[in-house]
């Protein structure tokens, strides 16, 4: 999914040589995207906001990255109790990060 | 020494703890080994069979 959806100022940094293998210079020509589990429960439903896809679609060049930042979890749960709140729910969910 | 620039270093000794630190540059990688394990189960979930009702049940609300 859109990372952008759940954390509307979702911000990655990467390492140049990672810029390097997906063949470009700065961020902004990849896609960023956050896989999904979909388990039984949907109270479970996350996505992983720690190691998001980029894919470099004009080339057909993809690599799921491993962020630095630990405030972005592995297990961000999308079933919130504070529906819309943006800082709210980003904060509730820092403390799932193992 | 790690080859010529990666360091290891003991940051602390306490009883049965030992805190180790990595000194690498910016261009090597350094995770600790539970997020790597934590990332690749939530790839093989999130490529498991998806649970159609779930996501029905999402995408009406």
């Amino acid at each position: 999914m859109d990372p952008a959806v759940v954390v509307p100022d979702y911000r990655i940094e990467i390492r140049p040589a990672e810029l390097s293998e997906l063949a470009v210079t700065s961020i902004g020509e990849l896609d960023v995207y956050t896989l999904v589990v979909v388990p039984e429960d949907k109270r479970k439903v996350r996505t992983n906001l720690r190691a998001p896809i980029l894919i470099n679609a004009k080339l057909r060049l993809a690599k799921q990255a491993l962020l630095d930042r630990s405030d972005y979890p592995i297990q961000f749960f999308l079933a919130q109790p504070h529906q819309g709140q943006g800082q709210a729910r980003e904060a509730s969910n820092a403390g799932l990060n193992p | 020494m790690i080859g010529d620039d990666i360091e290891v270093k003991v940051l602390d000794l306490k009883e049965s703890q030992v805190k180790l630190g990595i000194v690498a540059p910016k261009s090597v990688a350094v995770h600790r080994r539970e997020v790597y394990l934590a990332i690749q189960s939530e790839n093989t979930q999130a490529a498991s069979a998806a649970q159609i009702d779930t996501i029905t049940d999402l995408i009406q609300r």
